[in-house]
């Protein structure tokens, strides 16, 4: 772990060494960062929209396979197979990025201090090693971060709430407290739309202004990517509800 | 023992959208579950069938079988 957040921090400041701006340096490893990774990125997003597609054929394999595990996993497989879905979107490589983020998070805080950069660390109006004190780069974080959660919101509803058709009391009775948890979780994911901008703006006054500038650049990068790929998504339910909310608010009033 | 993990896996299906946002943030990759249920609801169910240590071991052999 600490080999790797080493190896960040060499590459930063190796770049920053040629170019001789800091503020660039974290722009130019954040597009190379995410150019690099465009390879399993595009392929993923891809196949997020080609599962959305064989989510009908998938539940009937569910159906007709239920009891066999082997045989729905092996008929599962064949059907992603055919529809050509990235392998690559399992829980262990999630777990695995959730460990380079905090690796990555870690080797800009290691670069980004004052004795690492001296007096290199101005760029624009902004000292990059110590808090945006004009809050502008915090909001921008904040705002893209809100503008990407509401283009990806479709991709977070819980599924799976049991139908409570059960005769017997006991199964009714587990399936109300799981479609209960399901609903608490359902709540929480949507305030998290709302929440997580504003955490993001708390935490980028906190910490240094270059690991806001990273936050803004990648995300950024991925609304544009996301965008070309798999459209607005969820934006435009949003935009929808908003002008149906304005629209009665503001002209069907009653006089 | 087994409310308590019915209650973290609640939380973290509730947290589901902040993970999905940092990883699409900062890798772009955008995840689908391959499973039916999710692996979430089937710990949980497997806890309330088999028991604690039962389900949540049946859970991680799911999570950490899934490429």
């Amino acid at each position: 772990m600490l080999g790797i957040t080493e190896l960040f921090s060499s590459v930063l400041l190796e770049i920053n060494t040629v170019v001789g701006n800091l503020g660039l340096t974290l722009i130019l490893f954040t597009l190379a960062l995410r150019a690099a990774l465009l390879p399993l990125t595009v392929p993923s997003i891809k196949a997020q929209g080609k599962m959305r597609q064989i989510q009908p054929e998938l539940s009937k394999l569910q159906k007709k396979f239920g009891k066999n595990k082997q045989k729905l996993q092996k008929k599962q497989f064949e059907l992603y197979k055919k529809h050509n879905v990235n392998p690559l979107a399992g829980c262990v490589p999630q777990i695995i990025q959730l460990g380079i983020l905090i690796v990555l998070f870690r080797a800009l805080t290691t670069f980004l201090t004052p004795d690492n950069l001296g007096s290199t660390s101005r760029f624009l109006w902004l000292d990059l090693a110590r808090p945006d004190s004009s809050f502008i780069l915090p909001v921008l974080a904040g705002a893209s971060q809100f503008i990407l959660a509401l283009m990806i919101a479709p991709g977070g509803e819980i599924r799976d709430t049991v139908p409570n058709k059960s005769k017997s009391k006991q199964v009714q009775q587990a399936n109300r407290q799981e479609e209960g948890m399901a609903q608490m979780a359902a709540m929480m994911q949507k305030q998290s739309i709302y929440v997580l901008p504003i955490v993001t703006v708390f935490f980028s006054t906190q910490f240094p202004a270059g690991l806001a500038l990273y936050w803004v650049v990648t995300t950024v990068f991925s609304i544009g990517q996301q965008y070309v790929l798999s459209g607005p998504g969820g934006i435009t339910v949003y935009t929808q509800r908003a002008r149906h909310w304005l629209g009665s608010k503001y002209f069907n009033a009653p006089r | 023992m087994s409310r308590l993990i019915t209650l973290i896996i609640t939380v973290y299906q509730g947290l589901f959208n902040v993970k999905t946002t940092l990883l699409v943030s900062v890798f772009g990759v955008s995840y689908h579950c391959r499973h039916q249920p999710s692996c979430s609801v089937y710990v949980r169910r497997q806890i309330e069938q088999n028991g604690t240590i039962v389900g949540l071991w049946r859970g991680c052999v799911r999570v950490f079988s899934c490429w």
